[in-house]
């Protein structure tokens, strides 16, 4: 037992010395992930704001100067250029100026006092669809309520009440954080375990290391613990700042949070091993990472929801090891998620951890020469 | 121009013996197709909910229904709002409709009649979506039912048209986007590990020794590897139009021309981490997080750039991927747009331009410790 320990720790602190001596990487490997994490989530949102738009107002009215006042007042819309041709407003739209057109034509405000129906054009675009769909939505919204006024009664309508649990007025930061918080203790942590057998494989120590006394399981040991240690730590520091700066408070149980943090980054540290040992230099490891991150993080949940997908690539989730740390650090923080919930999307994840370290302790010593 | 020659070839020679990095060239491509084609969909998405109806009257019976007829909705029938909670709690179910006992009532009479809408907040692009079904399906519910007549008929209609995207498919413009992706990350993840293995493995100071010109070296580095990348290019090319069938209204030399450019600041970015941080591992680090992260969350691909802080716009200037994908998209769907070629060109020829120089000084460095 002693010589166990005295192995693992002697392993430990070198690889400690390995990944910190160098106050290059101590800097990155703490401050790239939370200069991002601030960054990001800042930046990142899916909301639409700021819609330029072009006007072709053909009919120049009191009634259509009210339509386009009511756009100008809303606050989803920013610039309007007021433009003459139909050629004009065709450039605005082509040449990305505007996200938006809204063409009316010359019998508007006629056809309004007639009491006939008169159509409205809006264009919107559609080389960003999200975008395109949402503003578009904005538009209507704006003409049916001037169609109400216009009406001059009360139309008969449902309207509803919505409440919004764990994030009442759906600011898109909260959600945005608790996902990138995931990613970016995914994209360190891998790069940190994928590169470290892989290195010493390049440089020829990983064949001193199999030789000396120590064992398979010690080896992976210590292999695992400085990782896990300095991803615990920068994901608690990224979520304290989540706490602290973003103001979003804590709805889940902290003791199970970490429980869980602790499983999730130990399945991702399997991962990025079983990486490590397949490949034999840094390259294939960062490519090879390279290959399982993107997938990992575009079928998390994290930009198109899980049930959308196809059911193959549904079942396909189930080892991804991101799916259920977003769920669970989204869960956690956001919202309050029981033990039961957790307990649901942890197995998983030990299911994860379990088997590929195995199966890298395992290959460990037959991958020599 | 032979000592060049011989760089080339030398780099060549190391791409062919670690086939890795050509794997890659195919393989990323074909893995990133098949998500974006299947895996994510941006569009109007399908999702379940939770209904509870305390209404008992027939008409309102057929609203449940509309509900489970929607295309948009999968619906489960709740009896008491305990439930509700759990679902939403362990995401069972994304949103919860509560129909209130008064509804049929204050409908028979004239009055506006109001749906609770519960929503999962911690999901915000899920919540807002859910907001305009709820409104929509029953509005359409509403016209279509007993209490139909009191609607009076509007008098200004909207034409909504999207231009570039008429169906709205968000496919078109995501999986050329996703050529962007791809592009950065061969560009940059492979060039960021040339030059720092050199440095790792000594045989830069070798090369140092000799009559090589740092502006052989540099030149050396970025030729191979603009190669490989437009191979990946036209490979990408190839899968988009021909096997994904993504229509594609703009001309081929100049989607072959500005991805060049592109690919170019790319490498630039790639070797300028490589020339700087020396080893592979740091550089691998900061590789990821200024080439993956960034053009999946800043580019303008997912989230949109007008959304953004003023602050978080400027500093997407200075992104690469950002003028690609702005080209690209409007390549593919809008057909050639001259404005848009000339301004995404010219600030894509103006970073890499800087880029390259900033190499060439890095490497004209030599032994400074």
């Amino acid at each position: 037992m002693k010589a166990f320990l005295y192995h693992i720790f002697a392993l430990i602190k070198k690889e400690f010395i390995t990944i910190c001596k160098d106050p290059k990487s101590r800097g990155i490997i703490i401050g790239l992930p939370i200069m991002q994490l601030l960054i990001f989530s800042n930046a990142a949102t899916m909301e639409v704001r700021n819609i330029d738009v072009t006007v072709l107002d053909r009919s120049n009215s009191a009634e259509s100067r009210e339509l386009l006042s009511r756009f100008e007042f809303s606050p989803h819309f920013r610039y309007f250029y007021y433009v003459n041709s139909e050629a004009e407003f065709r450039k605005n739209l082509d040449s990305q100026q505007v996200q938006m057109g809204i063409s009316i034509q010359n019998d508007f405000a006629r056809r309004i006092k007639d009491g006939d129906n008169t159509q409205i054009l809006v264009v919107s675009d559609g080389r960003q669809t999200n975008s395109a769909a949402i503003a578009a939505g904005y538009a209507s919204q704006i003409i049916s309520a001037f169609n109400d006024e216009i009406a001059g009664k009360q139309n008969l309508n449902i309207k509803t009440t919505v409440r919004n649990w764990f994030n009442p007025n759906l600011e898109y930061k909260w959600y945005i954080l608790t996902a990138i918080v995931a990613m970016l203790s995914l994209v360190s942590t891998l790069i940190l375990t994928s590169l470290s057998i892989a290195r010493e494989r390049e440089q020829g120590t990983f064949d001193q290391l199999i030789v000396s006394p120590l064992s398979s399981f010690e080896i992976l040991i210590g292999k695992s613990v400085p990782p896990l240690v300095i991803s615990m730590l920068l994901t608690s520091i990224m979520v304290g700042i989540i706490v602290v700066f973003f103001n979003i408070s804590f709805a889940g149980s902290l003791s199970l949070f970490f429980i869980a943090i602790f499983i999730s980054l130990l399945a991702i540290i399997g991962v990025g091993l079983l990486i490590s040992t397949i490949c034999n230099t840094q390259q294939q490891a960062i490519l090879s990472t390279m290959s399982f991150i993107m997938p990992a993080v575009l079928l998390s949940g994290f930009i198109s929801p899980i049930e959308d997908m196809p059911v193959f690539l549904q079942y396909l989730t189930y080892i991804n090891p991101v799916r259920f740390f977003m769920t669970l650090t989204r869960g956690l923080i956001l919202k309050g998620m029981g033990f039961y919930d957790v307990l649901k999307n942890i197995i998983p994840l030990l299911i994860i951890a379990f088997s590929t370290l195995t199966t890298v302790a395992v290959t460990f010593k037959r991958r020599l020469g | 121009m032979q000592i060049l020659f011989a760089l080339i070839i030398k780099e060549i020679k190391q791409i062919l013996r670690d086939p890795s990095s050509i794997v890659i060239a195919f393989v990323l491509p074909l893995i990133s197709f098949l998500i974006y084609m299947y895996g994510i969909n941006l569009d109007a998405v399908k999702v379940t909910i939770g209904i509870k109806n305390d209404d008992s009257s027939k008409e309102v019976a057929t609203l449940v229904n509309s509900f489970g007829n929607s295309k948009y909705v999968n619906s489960l029938i709740f009896d008491n709002i305990n439930e509700i909670t759990d679902a939403i709690l362990s995401s069972k179910i994304k949103w919860a409709l509560i129909i209130p006992s008064d509804f049929s009532t204050n409908l028979s009479k004239g009055k506006s009649a109001e749906l609770l809408v519960i929503t999962d907040g911690s999901e915000v692009n899920t919540a807002n979506y859910v907001q305009n079904y709820a409104i929509s399906i029953a509005n359409q519910w509403l016209s279509q039912s007993k209490y139909q007549h009191t609607k009076p008929k509007e008098m200004v209609t909207v034409d909504t048209r999207f231009w570039y995207n008429s169906e709205l498919n968000s496919h078109h413009f995501i999986v050329p986007g996703s050529i962007a992706i791809t592009m950065t990350l061969i560009g940059i993840l492979l060039t960021s590990l040339v030059i720092a293995r050199e440095w790792e493995r000594g045989t830069m100071e070798t090369l140092l020794n000799t009559r090589v010109h740092a502006i052989h070296i540099v030149f050396g580095k970025y030729i191979p590897y603009f190669f490989l990348g437009m191979l990946s290019m036209t490979f990408n090319v190839f899968l988009c139009s021909v096997i994904f069938q993504i229509p594609f209204l703009g001309s081929y030399i100049m989607l072959f021309i500005i991805s060049g450019i592109f690919l170019f600041c790319s490498l630039g970015i790639g070797l300028l981490i490589s020339s700087i941080l020396k080893n592979q591992f740091i550089a691998s680090m900061v590789a990821m997080s200024v080439g993956f992260m960034p053009t999946l969350m800043l580019s303008g691909l997912l989230f949109p750039i007008n959304s953004m802080p003023v602050f978080f716009q400027y500093l997407t200037a200075v992104l690469p991927p950002r003028y690609y994908i702005s080209f690209i998209e409007s390549e593919f769907m809008a057909g050639g747009v001259n404005e848009i070629r000339i301004t995404n060109a010219f600030f894509l020829t103006v970073i890499g331009l800087i880029l390259f120089y900033a190499v060439y000084k890095k490497t004209q460095m030599r032994l400074e410790k």
